[in-house]
């Protein structure tokens, strides 16, 4: 918990702007901060290390201290041998991975294919859309997690319907699933997700939907748009009014 | 140039959904809270369960019944599900910390750490934990740090 205490303070100190934009005081005492903070880490290593949290606390302080990939990789390895279903792990190694962190779609990609090669066979499909949806949060509003070097939607939507199954009373992962057709332009599987889901969407659309795509926009656009299957193909013409 | 994404500021947290809360979530958050003491109202305040307390003696946030419907309009909050989990998870942590019971926030935190509890979307609760280190550390002063015990 200290090193949680001195992790925050490094970031109050450096604000939570892009590099450009932090003081010179700022900059050194985030580092000062988190140097503290990975001290404290290393020393109650032994006996911390026996919860998940410290690896991704190690993780999330070597990224703000610039710790060479390398070693953060040999953390990671650690960290998912010890905790192989901790997926947060998986979610931090992805943000040392992000341009924002000096990295590249290429490498998220990548990173996402060996992760889901080593998963489980009944959880590969689950695995893909978590930590494909995990990258979508971290992106900005402009761009899109589907294309080259990016996610299929098809996998992604494997992934989802696994996820409904093994979660059937997740109101939270049928409303993402919804949202990422809407900004796949599957219209079908939204207008079929909408008509199952209903009124209830609204519980959580606020928080799910991004702020340039919302409800209201997918509904439109559901509205609008021929029936299609995303980027597979098929489409017809009836309105989602009429659906629902 | 700063240009707006999904986590309206880059993220400096440390899980998928342990990101800096926006004000847009930090006020649903509230909201859920506000909805989920709303709805144990209508229920008549029931007491918590020792059994939606995962382990730690009560009181905690109580797990509202499933599918309870006081009326045809009544949509049940589901308190296990996406951020409602979170909240519940990170409220219970923070009441634990103020009220400085100590070991049984090790104890839920090292019963989560078996990774044997999740919400109803799938997720570990061990997550809200981090979300708990984020936000009782980004809110209050040095002076908390007293009341870690090593």
């Amino acid at each position: 918990m200290e090193a949680a205490y001195w992790q925050a303070s490094a970031w109050q100190a450096r604000g939570n702007g892009f590099a450009n934009t932090v003081s010179p005081e700022g900059l050194r005492l985030f580092h000062k901060h988190l140097e503290t903070a990975r001290q404290l880490l290393l020393a109650c290593e032994s006996y911390a290390a026996s919860t998940p949290l410290w690896y991704v606390e190690s993780l999330e302080v070597n990224l703000g201290l610039g710790t060479p990939l390398k070693r953060q990789l040999m953390l990671y390895d650690r960290g998912t041998k010890a905790f192989p279903d901790y997926e947060q792990l998986h979610f931090q190694m992805i943000r040392a991975l992000l341009a924002k962190w000096g990295g590249s779609d290429e490498a998220v990609a990548a990173f996402i294919r060996s992760v889901v090669k080593r998963s489980a066979v009944s959880l590969k499909a689950e695995m893909y859309a978590r930590l494909w949806w995990y990258v979508d949060k971290e992106t900005p509003l402009d761009e899109s997690i589907f294309g080259r070097n990016k996610a299929s939607w098809a996998r992604m939507k494997e992934g989802f319907e696994s996820l409904n199954k093994s979660y059937p009373h997740s109101l939270w992962n049928r409303t993402k699933f919804a949202v990422f057709a809407c900004q796949a332009h599957d219209e079908t599987t939204y207008r079929q997700l909408r008509i199952e889901i209903g009124d209830q969407m609204n519980m959580f659309a606020k928080i799910a939907f991004p702020s340039n795509e919302s409800l209201e926009v997918c509904d439109e656009r559901a509205a609008a748009q021929p029936r299609s299957h995303g980027r597979t193909g098929t489409s017809s013409t009836k309105p989602l009014q009429q659906s629902l | 140039m700063i240009r707006a994404s999904r986590t309206p500021f880059p993220s400096r947290s440390i899980t998928g959904t342990l990101y800096l809360r926006s004000w847009m979530e930090f006020r649903v958050s509230l909201v859920a809270l506000c909805q989920i003491t709303l709805a144990v109202g209508m229920l008549g305040a029931q007491p918590a369960l020792a059994q939606d307390c995962d382990g730690i003696p009560p009181p905690c946030s109580s797990a509202l019944p499933r599918g309870t419907k006081q009326d045809p309009h009544f949509v049940p909050v589901p308190p296990d599900d996406g951020y409602f989990g979170v909240d519940r998870v990170e409220m219970n942590a923070s009441a634990l910390y103020y009220s400085q019971r100590f070991a049984d926030l090790d104890n839920l935190i090292a019963r989560y750490s078996k990774l044997q509890d999740r919400w109803d979307d799938g997720r570990f609760k061990l997550s809200g934990i981090e979300v708990f280190y984020n936000t009782v550390f980004d809110r209050h002063p040095k002076e908390y740090l007293a009341n870690i015990e090593r």
